[in-house]
C-alpha cells in the first residue's frame, strides 16, 4: 500500500490526485504505474484563484468531474446539460453556470467541500459556496486536465469519459419556454382587454328585418272593403281635411296650371311637379262627402284665398328647385314661377283654365288607363278657382265622387290592394313630396342615400315607411319621415290592410335632394 | 481504358472511434448539427489563410478521400449547411459528417496555440473594455470571419438575419472560437462529436 500522487498540470489549472493502489504493487510489475483506484484527496488549483483550497473527497471530485465533463458539452451544443444533476433533486457539490458570454462561474458548495478535506489551512468551513469565474481559456484548461484523467486508465479507472447526447425531452432550454409562452400569453391578454372592453358596451337590439309591404298586403287583403271603411272613417276626417285644405289650396294654385298643363301634355311623366300632392286630399275628400261637400267646399273656398297669395308664393319656390332633379319633364317646371309671381291674376285664370281642361284632360287619361285622377284635379280646380261656377262643382264632384272610389279600387282590384293608376298616383306623389319638404326643417346631408319605401293613403296620410337600406335605417330620425306619418300603423293589422294604399320610393340623395316618385313607377 | 473503382469503398477505420448514438437510427443528419460542422470549418478558414487547402490535404493524410474526393465534393458536403446561399437538398451522411469532424479538430489541434492566444487577447480586451481593434491578429480574424460569412450565408435566411450587425458576427466568431477550443482536447473530436447530437435523439 503505497501513497500514489497524480498530477495533471495545465497552464491554467492543476488537478492533484492523492490515492491508494489496491493492489500490492511493487511486487508484480514494478515498471508499470500502480493503479490508483482508492481515491483520498483531490484537489483543483487554478491559476490566479487565491481562495480557499479546492479540494475533497471522492464525492467531491466525482462531482466535479462530471460538472466539467457535461458543461464542456453544454458549450459545444448550446444545450443545457444541468438537468441530470437536478433530477436527482440534490444540488450538486460542483457546478458550473454560463456567466455572460465569455465566462463561466464554477461553484463549490462548502460543506462537502472540508469534509474530506486533509489540508489544514481550511479549518473554518465557509458558509457560502465558493464561486469563481473562469475565461473561456481557463475552462478548457479544467475540461482538459479533467479529460486527461479520464484518458488515464491507471488512475481511478472506474471513473472513465461518458459522453451522451441530451435527449430531445430536455433539449428546450427555459428560454425556449418563454418565447413560445409569448405569443400564447399576448393573445389571451388581448382577449381578455377585448372582453373587458366589450362588457362595457350596450348589447346591440337585434332588428328583425321587416317583410316587403306588398306581398302582405296581397296575401290579406280584401280589396272592396275599403271603400266602405274608408267611407265611414272619413266623417271625423273633415277637420283635418279643412286643414289640409289649405295646403291643397296652395298646391291646388300653384298646381292647376301646372296639372292642366302636365295632364294634358306629358301622360305619365306629368307627375313631376310635386306640388300637386294635394288635390287628392281634396278629391277625396269630395268623392267621399259628395252629399256634404257642397257646404264644407265653399267653407274652404274663403279661407284658401288670403291664406293663398302668402303661402303659395313661398311654398312653390322651395318645391321648383328641388323638382327638376327628381323629374324628367322640364317643361313643367317653367310652371310654377310664372304661378307664383302673379298669384292674385292667376287665380282667376287659372279657374278659368281649368274648367275646360278637365274636359280635354279625362278623354286622354280615360283612354290610357284610369280616368281616376283626371276628375280629381277639376275638382281641386274647382276648389281652387272662386268664381267658377257652382256648375262646375256639382258636375265635377259627382263625376269624381263616383269614379274616384271606384277608380281606386279598379286599380287596386288588379294588384292587391294598392294603387297603381299613373295619375292618382301622380297627385299622391306631389302631396307626399310637399309634406316631406314642408316638415323638414334643415338641408340634412348623409353619407349615402337613403331609401324608403313609404305607403300613403288615398286621403295623403302616410300610413307606413320602412327603410330599404342601412344608411336609410341609421339616419331615419334625421330624415322628416317621423315627423310626417301619423303613426307607423303597422301593415299587418287588417284593418290598416284593407284600405287602398300607394307605395312611394323616398331617396334622400347624399347632397340632401329630396326625390320621390311611385315604388313601382307610373304605368 | 477504364479504371474500375471499388463499389463499395470499406470505410476508414479511424471514423469507428466516433460511436453513433444507439438511438438515432440513420436519420437524416441534424439541421443544426450540419450548420455547426459548417461554421466551425469556416472559423478554421478564417483562422487560417490556406484553410480550405488545408482540409483538403489533411483528408488525404487522414486516408478520408473516398469521402471527400475534391474541392467540390468537399463544397457541395458544406452546403448542406441551411445557412448556406446554395443550400444542398440532400442531407449528410454520417460517414461524410464523421469524416468531417475528424478533419476539423486535427486542424484545430493544430491551431491550439494560435487559438489560445486569440481567445486570451479577446478576453483581456474585454476586460479593460477595449475594442477589438487594439489587437491586430484578432481584429484580422474577425475581419475575414464577417467576410467569409456574409459571401457564402444566405442573408435571408432568419438564421443568417439574426447576424446582420459586425458585433453579432464578432460574437458568434468568438463563441465558435471558443467551441474550436474545446475541440482541441484530448477527448475534444467525441466531445464535440457527441455534442452534434445533442436535442436530436
Amino acid at each position: 500500500m503505497t501513497t500514489i500522487q497524480r498530477q495533471y498540470s495545465l497552464p491554467n489549472c492543476t488537478l492533484i490526485l492523492e490515492g491508494l493502489s489496491e493492489t500490492t504493487g511493487g511486487i508484480i510489475q514494478s515498471d508499470m504505474r500502480p493503479v490508483l483506484s482508492i481515491l483520498v484527496n483531490a484537489e483543483c488549483r487554478l491559476a490566479g484563484y487565491t481562495g480557499p483550497s479546492l479540494s475533497g473527497g471522492r464525492d467531491f471530485f466525482e462531482s466535479l468531474v462530471t460538472a466539467v465533463s457535461s458543461y464542456a458539452q453544454e458549450i459545444l451544443s448550446g444545450l443545457p446539460h444541468q438537468h441530470q444533476h437536478l433530477e436527482n433533486g440534490h444540488v450538486p457539490l460542483v457546478q458550473l453556470r454560463r456567466n455572460g458570454q465569455n465566462l463561466h462561474r464554477l461553484i463549490i458548495q462548502p460543506h462537502n467541500l472540508n469534509a474530506f478535506s486533509h489540508s489544514a489551512s481550511t479549518p473554518t468551513t465557509p458558509t457560502n459556496p465558493i464561486a469563481i469565474d473562469l475565461s473561456t481559456v481557463q475552462l478548457f484548461d479544467l475540461v482538459e486536465a479533467v479529460d486527461q484523467f479520464f484518458a488515464d486508465s491507471q488512475t481511478l479507472p472506474s471513473l472513465g469519459l461518458k459522453l451522451a447526447p441530451v435527449e430531445k425531452r430536455f433539449a428546450k432550454s427555459d428560454e425556449d419556454l418563454v418565447k413560445q409562452a409569448a405569443p400564447a400569453a399576448l393573445g389571451l391578454s388581448s382577449l381578455a382587454l377585448a372582453a373587458i372592453a366589450l362588457f362595457f358596451a350596450p348589447i346591440p337590439e337585434v332588428q328583425r328585418p321587416r317583410e316587403p309591404l306588398p306581398q302582405e298586403n296581397s296575401g290579406v287583403v280584401s280589396p272592396n272593403s275599403t271603400i266602405p271603411g274608408q267611407s265611414t272613417t272619413e266623417p271625423p276626417l273633415p277637420p283635418t281635411t279643412t286643414n289640409t285644405t289649405p295646403q291643397s289650396n296652395l298646391g291646388g294654385q300653384t298646381t292647376t296650371p301646372v296639372t292642366s298643363s302636365t295632364t294634358e301634355v306629358p301622360a305619365n311623366s306629368a307627375a313631376t311637379p310635386l306640388a300637386t300632392q294635394v288635390p287628392p286630399t281634396t278629391t277625396s275628400n269630395l268623392g267621399t262627402q259628395t252629399p256634404p261637400v257642397a257646404t264644407p267646399t265653399p267653407e274652404a273656398v274663403p279661407t284658401i284665398p288670403p291664406n293663398s297669395p302668402v303661402a303659395v308664393q313661398s311654398t312653390p319656390a322651395p318645391v321648383a328647385p328641388t323638382v327638376p332633379p327628381t323629374d324628367s319633364t322640364v317643361a313643367v317646371q317653367p310652371t310654377p314661377a310664372p304661378v307664383s309671381t302673379p298669384t292674385p291674376p292667376t287665380d282667376s285664370t287659372v279657374a278659368v283654365q281649368p274648367t275646360p281642361a278637365p274636359e280635354t284632360s279625362t278623354a286622354p287619361n280615360s283612354v290610357v288607363q284610369t280616368p281616376v285622377a283626371v276628375p280629381t284635379i277639376p275638382s281641386t280646380e274647382s276648389n281652387v278657382g272662386l268664381q267658377t261656377p257652382a256648375t262646375t262643382l256639382p258636375t265635377s264632384t259627382p263625376s269624381t265622387s263616383g269614379t274616384q272610389t271606384p277608380l281606386i279600387t279598379g286599380a287596386t282590384l288588379g294588384r292587391n290592394n294598392e294603387i297603381v293608376d299613373a295619375a292618382s298616383l301622380k297627385i299622391l306623389n306631389r302631396n307626399l313630396y310637399r309634406q316631406l319638404q314642408q316638415s323638414r326643417t334643415e338641408i340634412t346631408k348623409f353619407p349615402e342615400e337613403l331609401v324608403y319605401r313609404v305607403a300613403m293613403r288615398p286621403d295623403g296620410t302616410v300610413i307606413n315607411y320602412e327603410p330599404r337600406n342601412q344608411p336609410a335605417q341609421e339616419y331615419l330620425n334625421q330624415t322628416p319621415l317621423p315627423n310626417v306619418g301619423v303613426a307607423n300603423v303597422p301593415t299587418d293589422s287588417t284593418s290598416v290592410n284593407q284600405q287602398p294604399v300607394a307605395y312611394f320610393k323616398v331617396v334622400f340623395t347624399p347632397k340632401g335632394v329630396l326625390q320621390v316618385s311611385p315604388w313601382r313607377g307610373y304605368q | 481504358m477504364y479504371i474500375d473503382t471499388p463499389t463499395a469503398q470499406p470505410t476508414p477505420l479511424i471514423l469507428e472511434t466516433l460511436p453513433v448514438p444507439a438511438n438515432f437510427d440513420d436519420r437524416e443528419f441534424p439541421k443544426r448539427s450540419r450548420q455547426q460542422i459548417d461554421l466551425i470549418l469556416l472559423v478554421i478558414e478564417a483562422l487560417d489563410i490556406g484553410g480550405s487547402e488545408a482540409i483538403l490535404s489533411v483528408a488525404r493524410e487522414l486516408e478520408l478521400e473516398g469521402i471527400i474526393k475534391n474541392r467540390v465534393t468537399l463544397w457541395r458536403l458544406r452546403c448542406t449547411n441551411p445557412m448556406r446561399r446554395y443550400t444542398q437538398r440532400h442531407s449528410l451522411s454520417v460517414v461524410e459528417a464523421k469524416a468531417l469532424v475528424l478533419i476539423a479538430c486535427n486542424l484545430a489541434r493544430r491551431m491550439t496555440v494560435l487559438i489560445r492566444q486569440l481567445l486570451l487577447a479577446y478576453q483581456q480586451l474585454s476586460e479593460k473594455q477595449l475594442s477589438v481593434e487594439h489587437h491586430f491578429r484578432l481584429s484580422y480574424f474577425l475581419e475575414r470571419f464577417r467576410k467569409h460569412f456574409r459571401s457564402r450565408m444566405n442573408p435571408r435566411r432568419s438564421g443568417v438575419l439574426a447576424y446582420s450587425s459586425d458585433e453579432k458576427l464578432n460574437e458568434l466568431a468568438i463563441a465558435l472560437l471558443g467551441q474550436l477550443l474545446f475541440c482541441t482536447g484530448t477527448s475534444g473530436m467525441q466531445r464535440f462529436w457527441t455534442s452534434l447530437f445533442d436535442g436530436e435523439i
